[in-house]
């Protein structure tokens, strides 16, 4: 510590620093060693990981390496057995296909293996390949030879089949000793990595903790520093404090021979220096005093007319010192004054602040305003809107009710139509049973008007026999008259046998004018039957084809009615789709008379909203407004306080020109009572002409003496040591 | 000693050779194509040529196609031997080779016989084959040279 209090104090300073420096090195040389020692750890993981890699690559290449190996085999199988040239040179490409691939993977498998042992397998594996291929070869050379898949082939096959087998086998083998070698080194690696993951946190824990302890070791030491620096300036300070109040008895310490120490030293030097021009002063002083003591009694004796000047002086020089005194209160008021222009311009400078706050409120104020007059007009326009809204609604209900109202007349017609239908319908299906009954009925005197017919006409028939046979008859009567005739002749020829036979032949005479009589009688009699049925024949066939025309009628009347029928029966449907329809459509126009009076109502009480919506708006239109005018009234307001406090600071600048002015004018007055004095003193001087020399000598000793006394006094304060 | 058992082994052997391929060359061997083929004649280098793949095609274009007899067969012995200068079994071996790596660019396709190679050579017009003389018995082939 005496060797510390003994340097320079830049030689302290760069001993703390090169301190701090020597902990901040050994602590980053530690944490770099230990970095040093982690970054060999991890490049050994990424050895191990690479090697991992280019295992993990042969194994890749390995399980490949079976494939075209097991294709070359199949291809040369299927070739054997081939006759066809074409799938034989398929065959061609596809086993120097699977021959190229091997040759590249073998390579890559060669490339990325990493031990000894492993290239030792592979170089087996290579060897059974070439075998293979010998064998390949040797197979198609025998079965080229043979010209087909004859014998020797066959024989040569299990030969083939077992070097393949064998072949396929090694590379299976292979892939097991490189999943085997890849498990156990995944154990390894996964140990590995754990441990230096273990010694990268173990790094990072220990960097951490050299950090704060160099931190801590850093702030200690300049704390140290601060305290051994600091503790002599606080010394030389607390003596400099007495020494200005005038205690010249204390002395600094002197504690280092650096800086701090020389500055203590010459403090000292300059107290005792002081100290005794202190001395020097006071017996100076003392002396003086006595001899101006003695002076103003001689003085006093020698001039008393001096008094009146001199009072007169002390009157002056009492002004003087009034005047004096105002100058200074003048400089203070100046300088008061000088302060309240500085804090009212500070006031006024805020005010503005105020005002330009104001301001922006107020322009804000006005942009509220406006987007809400904006608003405002727009919801009035919404209300407008909604008005026209509500009114059309209305007149869409009533529209619709009124469609409601004709779909229900319409419905109402509908179902008097379908009644009248139905009605119609059950009329034609009556009007077409008694129209079937008609035509049956008509049918059946269709028939017995056709039997009668035919009946009359057989009677028309057989009168006209009858007639006929009448003829007949009558002709025969006739040829017996005739022969009658003949035999009265032949009677009368043969005399009197023949009178006999004279009266028959008269009898038969008789009777055959009685037959002629009766037949004419008869024909008579049938003649008008004849004419009679003849004329029935023709009524009976008018009366037919009358009845034939009347069922032909009533078969279309039925038809008709029947058609009728049919469309009362679909007009019926139709109507019943239609009342169907209807009553749908009266529900929907229900509920869309409904749902019209719901959005009827919800547009009044959206329009009522709106409306309440628009009152609330005018307030706070109204408000807004309100709030503009107070905006604009504090923005007046603010300005004119501004104003006012420029206009404060104005005449308080003005006061302190005046006051400067007036400070001016006193000093100049003090200037002036001063050269008042001294022409007052010249003129006493003047005046006390061959005294000159005494009042010369009393004013100087007075001088001398006022000089003395506060001499006296400011040396007073000082305390000298003895 | 030794030199003399070689000299005698040697001409043993050349005797064994000669006595052999004379015994196969008692019978010419015709060299023939399809009827329909333009080819008159053929020199024995050409064939030799078409067997070695020297020439693949044609004077037309179309693709040779090349029929051989088994190598155990005397007729191919001989041919192989005189013709192409190689044991059949070498021959063999080679386009064997040439298969496995698919550098084989025509290789000929081997029949059971004689009769077979006459029968195929009548059905396609791109065919060429070899048989003995005295084994000719189809009127659609051509005899278009003859190895001696």
């Amino acid at each position: 510590m005496n060797f510390f209090n003994q340097m320079k104090l830049q030689w302290k300073l760069v001993s703390a620093f090169g301190l701090i420096l020597l902990v901040t090195i050994g602590s980053m040389t530690f944490t770099i060693t230990r970095l040093i020692s982690l970054a060999s750890q991890v490049d050994i993981t990424g050895k191990l990981i690479e090697k991992y890699g280019q295992r993990s690559d042969t194994l890749y290449y390995a399980v490949q390496w079976g494939y075209p190996a097991l294709r070359e085999g199949q291809s040369i199988t299927t070739y054997i057995m081939s006759d066809d040239p074409d799938e034989q040179s398929s065959l061609f490409e596809k086993f120097g296909k699977a021959g190229k691939e091997f040759k590249r993977i073998n390579k890559l498998v060669k490339e990325s293996a990493t031990t000894p042992d492993e290239l030792k397998r592979i170089e087996k594996l290579e060897a059974l390949e070439k075998k293979f291929q010998a064998e390949a070869i040797n197979i198609i050379t025998i079965r080229d030879g043979e010209g087909e898949y004859g014998p020797e082939t066959r024989e040569e096959v299990n030969n083939f089949n077992k070097v393949e087998s064998e072949f396929i086998k090694a590379i299976e083998e292979f892939v097991e000793f490189e999943k085997n070698y890849m498990e156990e080194n995944q154990q390894e690696s996964n140990a590995v990595i754990s441990t230096v993951n273990a010694a990268a946190s173990k790094a990072i824990t220990i960097t951490i903790f050299i950090s704060f302890l160099a931190i801590v070791i850093g702030v200690l030491i300049s704390l140290v520093l601060a305290r051994v620096i600091s503790k002599p300036i606080h010394a030389v300070v607390a003596l400099a404090k007495k020494i200005a109040a005038g205690d010249l008895t204390q002395k600094a310490e002197v504690l280092s021979s650096d800086e701090m120490g020389e500055m203590a030293q010459s403090f000292n030097d300059m107290i005792e220096r002081l100290g005794g021009m202190v001395k020097n002063i006071q017996e100076a002083s003392t002396k003086i005093s006595t001899i101006s003591d003695q002076t103003a009694v001689a003085a006093t004796e020698l001039n008393s007319g001096a008094e009146s000047i001199e009072s007169a002086s002390s009157s002056i020089e009492e002004m003087n010192s009034a005047i004096g005194e105002i100058a200074r209160g003048t400089s203070d008021l100046t300088k008061q004054a000088s302060d309240a222009s500085s804090s009212i311009i500070e006031i006024v400078a805020s005010i503005e602040d105020i005002a330009d706050i104001s301001e922006g409120l107020s322009s804000t104020v006005d942009q509220s305003s406006s987007s809400i007059t904006e608003m405002a007009s727009s919801i009035s326009e919404i209300t407008g809107h909604a008005s026209q809204l509500s009114l059309y609604a209305t007149e869409t209900a009533s529209s619709v009710s009124q469609i409601d109202a004709t779909i229900r007349e319409v419905e109402n017609s509908i179902k008097i139509s379908a009644e009248l239908s139905e009605a119609n319908a059950s009329d034609a299906e009556a009007g077409g049973e008694t129209v079937k009954m008609t035509i049956q009925s008509m049918e059946k005197i269709q028939e017995t008007v056709q039997n009668t017919a035919m009946a009359i006409k057989i009677l028309g028939e057989k009168s006209l026999a009858i007639g006929d046979i009448i003829n007949l008859i009558v002709e025969i009567a006739e040829e017996i008259n005739l022969l009658s005739l003949n035999a009265s002749i032949i009677a009368a020829q043969s005399g009197e046998h023949g009178k006999g036979f004279a009266i028959v032949a008269s009898h038969i005479k008789q009777l055959s004018k009685k037959t002629k009589g009766y037949t004419t009688e008869i024909g008579g009699l049938i003649k008008p039957v004849q004419i009679e049925v003849a004329k029935a024949v023709e009524s009976m066939e008018s009366g037919a084809s009358n009845v034939e025309e009347g069922v032909k009628l009533s078969r279309l009347a039925g038809e008709a009615l029947d058609k009728m029928l049919l469309s009362a029966k679909s007009t019926m449907d139709m109507l019943e789709h239609i009342s169907r329809a209807s009553t749908e459509q009266l529900r929907g126009s229900k509920q869309a008379n409904e749902s019209m009076e719901k959005t009827t109502q919800m547009l009044t009480q959206v329009y009522k909203a709106i409306e309440k919506q628009n009152m609330g708006n005018e307030y706070i239109t109204k408000a807004t407004e309100e709030m503009k005018d107070a905006a604009r009234q504090v923005k007046d307001t603010t300005k004119k306080q501004s104003q006012e406090g420029e206009k404060v600071q104005l005449t308080i600048e003005e006061i302190t020109g005046v006051t400067r002015i007036i400070d001016k004018a006193t000093q100049e007055q003090a200037k002036g009572s001063t050269q008042l004095l001294k022409a007052m003193e010249e003129t006493k001087s003047i005046t006390a002409g061959n005294m000159s020399t005494v009042k010369d000598m009393k004013k100087f000793a007075e001088v001398l003496g006022n000089q003395v006394e506060a001499l006296e006094k400011a040396v007073s304060t000082f305390k000298v040591s003895s | 000693m030794k030199i003399k058992i070689l000299i005698f082994l040697a001409t043993s052997v050349f005797f064994l050779l000669s006595s052999s391929s004379k015994s196969a060359i008692a019978e010419e061997i015709a060299v023939v194509v399809n009827k329909d083929n333009p080819v008159e004649t053929l020199s024995l280098e050409e064939v030799k040529d078409f067997y070695k793949n020297n020439v693949l095609t044609w004077s037309d274009g179309s693709r040779v196609v090349m029929y051989d007899l088994p190598v155990k067969h005397e007729v191919r012995k001989v041919f192989s031997v005189v013709l192409l200068g190689k044991e059949a079994k070498e021959v063999a071996r080679e386009w064997a080779n040439k298969k496995i790596t698919n550098t084989a660019k025509n290789p000929p396709f081997t029949l059971k016989s004689e009769v077979l190679i006459q029968h195929k050579v009548s059905k396609s017009v791109a065919a060429i084959g070899y048989v003995r003389k005295s084994k000719l018995s189809r009127d659609k082939v051509r005899v278009v040279a003859v190895i001696k």
